[in-house]
């Protein structure tokens, strides 16, 4: 087949940090690099369909990049992460869908039997070292990806404590979850037990602790008058204006305020990773995984292999501002360094069962 | 007429996808059905859903029919703006409603801001039953505003002044003459109402109250697609209470005239010294529905300007307008012979396909959208994820709204004048092209105009049944508000706002003097 070459240029936003730490307010330099980079086109790329549980306004981008850099002609269909793995069930093996690209591993688990295993060469990396010796090695960690390698991570999101800055300060949160449980957070708790992620962390409790030490927990969070919202951004919101004091968020709404809308330091509120690892501070994924019935089944493994590219890594680092899963990607930063968080010992592959934790949530009338 | 059974046939069937759905989800997951069923929740979320629709019909029926006999009949200033005002909440998806009216009304909000100033410290919470019974409120009451406004136009204006002559009372005459008259249209306004609100999630789950359909949508959320389905048939249910309560208070379908010209409108009301004051206090009133949930996206917009996102995609306007156009055309072309074979036919099968569309309008828009994916995928394999089935999808969410704009016109339309004609040797094609069309136009016209807004701010149906890569207005206002880019929402809330402004402005002052 007659191959083009393709070029396209990247503008890739580096950060650079000046400031010193004593100093709450941290200067931002922006630094535009372009890299130029050569790929190879093929004269008939063919297409793929993707259907992303991820919002437009956040993968839209990388995957236009996508399409550009490979002639694909790709063809999305956006949603909610749950509704898409009911409309993919729905479907089954006429489903239109290539890539399945979630938000959380419980919405790709739950299709994960629509799933294929994807091919090693595409999670694992070869490097040459001085000696002439070529090594393979893990380029997704073990703990970012289904274990029978039917969905691979792509971002890494925290699980965090978002709090109101004018009345708690970071030594006043607890260790752990259950902290929380304390009569003296009393009507200043926040949560969303509908939220996706939220639950995910439920499921990861149940893992950790038990059903039994989990349902007291939510019945505690509960007797302690914590505040219903449908969401995570309504809670940051709802965190910075004191509406509530805590928050049980994932860790980047946070930077829509504080970066995006350039709130900066004008936004009172911040996150935090609790002390001791426990499933409050998780780190989940969002992950992607092809269909078995995929009839465009090369592209898209060049799609997997593409988000899992230093260059959409870099993208989501720095415009979602997510936790890259490679080595060699710098992490945004305003955000904890990875290995600075106590995770939990939980494997992803653990936290499919959304189901039952939905039934303990609604057990303890806090779900309908 | 055999044409008329044949498109009647076929849409019975688009009308019992959804039952049919649901029911082989409840013979497939009977178990967790029943479990549920019997639920302290499940009655406690029923109860709630329930209180809520009384309460919301009932605030919108006071508000909406004062206001539209005095913004059609009075001498009142500015009224052709004033109706389009107040209608306009309507065109705004629930869940931006919702958002803005948080942000506006809720704890640390703009309304506190500025009470503060004037010493009071504390607001009622907007969360809860309260706030969300004046959200809904404000949505819904343009929809028995728009159906009453019409048939206002329509009553000739004798009846009234048979009583006058007769020495009676203004009041005396809109209690008595009035409004009976306007029962059907307040009637068919209020099952909307009633059935939008079993069916909303946007605004009741910002607004924390819950009702069944949260149920419904946290199912999907925890990926129990079987669950969700057959417990949607809980909000059947509770939209069969709805409908059983309408036909108890006397759906009485009268015809106002014998004759086709148009009927004349009444003496306009003077308000004299009350002239102003009542115009205060609808532009009071139209400040908070609608000024300042405006006021609040175009300060979002501004920091868009200030903060411009290159990912703005215009070409979602014009597939807006494309699905818009071709959704609304669509289901009002194929309501017209419906309707007529309702009015014309008054037997079990047109009674059963007039009551049973209304599942789609009551029934969350996940629910419908997947039933028509269950059916797409697996029998209509060549038109799936096309337009086709987006307006398939359309026309079982929308169909009840097209009929009872429809059916009230139709039924104003004498059958004698055709007879007549017939009699006078007039073909077939000619008493259609002269008299049908002619009557049948305003009418169609008004339902085009109303499922053109409804379609412009669909949400679920158009993101499960639409093509690959088509984006719309109402999806990226969903997208960019689920991920607080207010800025873009704004910007795209405002341009549907413009976009379906128009259409109603026309509709709205037809014949208003």
């Amino acid at each position: 087949m007659k191959r083009y070459l393709y070029m396209f240029a990247l503008t890739l936003s580096v950060f650079a940090l000046i400031g010193c730490s004593s100093d709450p307010e941290i200067v931002e330099k922006i630094v535009e690099v372009e890299v130029e980079k050569i790929v190879e086109v093929e004269k008939d790329p063919g297409k793929l369909v993707i259907y992303s549980g991820r919002k437009e306004s956040l993968v839209g981008p990388i995957i236009d990049q996508f399409a550009d850099a490979t002639g694909i002609e790709v063809e999305v269909k956006y949603g909610s992460s749950a509704p898409i793995a009911a409309l993919l069930m729905e479907e089954g093996d006429k489903s239109p869908a290539d890539i399945f690209y979630a938000q959380d591993p419980g919405a790709i688990g739950s299709v994960e039997s629509m799933l294929q295993p994807i091919s090693d060469s595409i999670l694992t990396k070869t490097t040459t070292s001085d000696d002439g010796k070529t090594e393979t090695s893990a380029l997704v960690p073990d703990w970012a990806k289904s274990p029978s390698n039917l969905w691979t991570g792509i971002t890494g999101r925290a699980r965090v404590v978002v709090y109101n800055t004018a009345t708690v300060t970071e030594a006043d949160l607890p260790d752990t979850m259950t902290g929380f449980c304390d009569a003296k957070w009393k009507g200043r708790i926040g949560w969303a037990p509908s939220n996706s992620s939220f639950q995910t962390m439920i499921t990861a409790m149940r893992a950790e602790w038990g059903e039994a030490q989990t349902k007291q927990w939510i019945e505690c969070i509960r007797d302690n008058d914590a505040s219903v919202y449908p969401k995570n951004t309504p809670q940051v919101e709802a965190a910075a204006k004191g509406e509530i004091d805590v928050g049980f968020v994932n860790h980047y709404y946070l930077y829509k305020f504080v970066l995006d809308k350039s709130e900066g330091d004008q936004f009172k509120a911040r996150n935090y990773h609790p002390r001791t690892a426990g499933p409050g501070s998780m780190v989940m994924v969002s992950a992607a995984g092809i269909l078995k019935s995929s009839e465009n089944k090369a592209n898209a493994e060049k799609f997997l292999e593409f988000m899992l590219s230093g260059v959409s890594q870099n993208y989501f680092a720095n415009s979602t501002r997510e936790y890259p899963l490679i080595d060699g990607v710098k992490t945004h930063p305003l955000l904890t360094p990875m290995s600075e968080i106590n995770k939990p010992g939980v494997t992803l592959a653990e936290l499919q069962d959304i189901a039952g934790s939905a039934k303990l949530l609604t057990d303890a009338g806090v779900l309908d | 007429m055999r044409l008329l059974y044949i498109s009647c046939l076929l849409v019975s069937l688009f009308i019992l996808i959804p039952i049919l759905y649901i029911s082989i989800h409840i013979f497939n997951s009977f178990e967790s059905f029943i479990q549920h069923l019997w639920r302290f929740n499940t009655i406690t979320l029923t109860f709630n859903t329930i209180l809520l629709i009384i309460s919301v019909v009932t605030a919108s029926v006071i508000i909406a029919v004062p206001s539209a006999i005095i913004t059609i009949k009075s001498d009142l200033p500015f009224k052709k703006l004033l109706r389009v005002l107040l209608v306009m909440p309507i065109v705004f998806p629930s869940y931006i409603y919702a958002l803005i009216f948080i942000l506006a009304f809720g704890p640390k909000g703009l309304g506190q801001k500025i009470l503060s100033n004037i010493g009071i410290e504390t607001i009622p919470s907007i969360y809860g039953f309260w706030g969300t019974f004046l959200c809904l409120t404000f949505l819904c009451f343009p929809y028995i505003f728009i159906s009453v406004s019409a048939s206002i136009m329509k009553i000739d204006s004798s009846y009234e002044e048979a009583a006058k002559s007769l020495g009676k009372s203004n009041l005396f005459t809109y209690k008595t003459i009035l409004l009976p008259l306007l029962k059907p249209s307040i009637i068919a306004g209020s099952i909307l109402v009633g059935l939008y609100v079993a069916s909303d999630f946007g605004a009741v789950s910002l607004l924390h109250f819950r009702t069944f359909s949260s149920v419904i949508y946290n199912h999907y959320e925890t990926i129990q697609r079987g669950t969700a389905a057959s417990l949607s048939s809980i909000i059947i249910f509770i939209g069969i209470i709805v409908l059983w309560f309408y036909k108890t208070t006397g759906n009485s379908e009268t015809q106002y005239r014998a004759n086709a010209a148009v009927p004349r409108q009444g003496n306009i009301i003077l308000l004299g010294k009350y002239r102003w004051p009542i115009a205060t206090l609808f532009m009071l009133f139209i400040g908070i529905t609608l000024i300042i949930p405006v006021w609040v996206l175009f300060s979002w917009a501004y920091e868009f300007t200030t903060n411009y996102n290159q990912n703005f995609k215009i070409i979602y306007a014009f597939n807006s307008i494309y699905a818009s156009l071709l959704g609304a055309l669509a289901v009002v072309i194929i309501s017209i012979p419906i309707t007529i074979l309702i009015i014309a036919k008054n037997n079990m099968w047109t009674r059963f396909i007039e009551k049973a569309s209304y599942t789609g309008f009551v029934l969350p828009g996940i629910v419908v959208a997947l039933s028509v994916v269950f059916i797409g995928i697996n029998y209509l394999t060549p038109i799936y994820q096309t337009m086709t089935i987006l307006c398939i999808g359309y026309l079982i969410l929308f169909l009840p709204v097209s009929i009872g704009v429809l059916k009230p016109v139709l039924l104003q339309i004498n059958p004698k004048l055709g007879e007549s004609a017939k009699t006078l040797g007039a073909s077939n094609l000619r008493i259609w092209k002269n008299i049908s069309i002619p009557l049948m136009a305003p009418g169609s016209f008004a339902a085009f105009a109303i499922l053109f807004m409804l379609i412009m701010k669909e949400l679920p149906a158009t993101l499960i049944l639409a093509p690959l890569n088509f984006g719309t207005l109402a999806t990226s206002i969903w997208t960019h508000s689920t991920e607080a880019n207010f800025g873009d929402a704004a910007i795209y809330s405002l341009i549907l706002l413009l976009i379906t402004g128009t259409p109603m402005f026309i509709l709205l002052n037809r014949g208003v003097k």
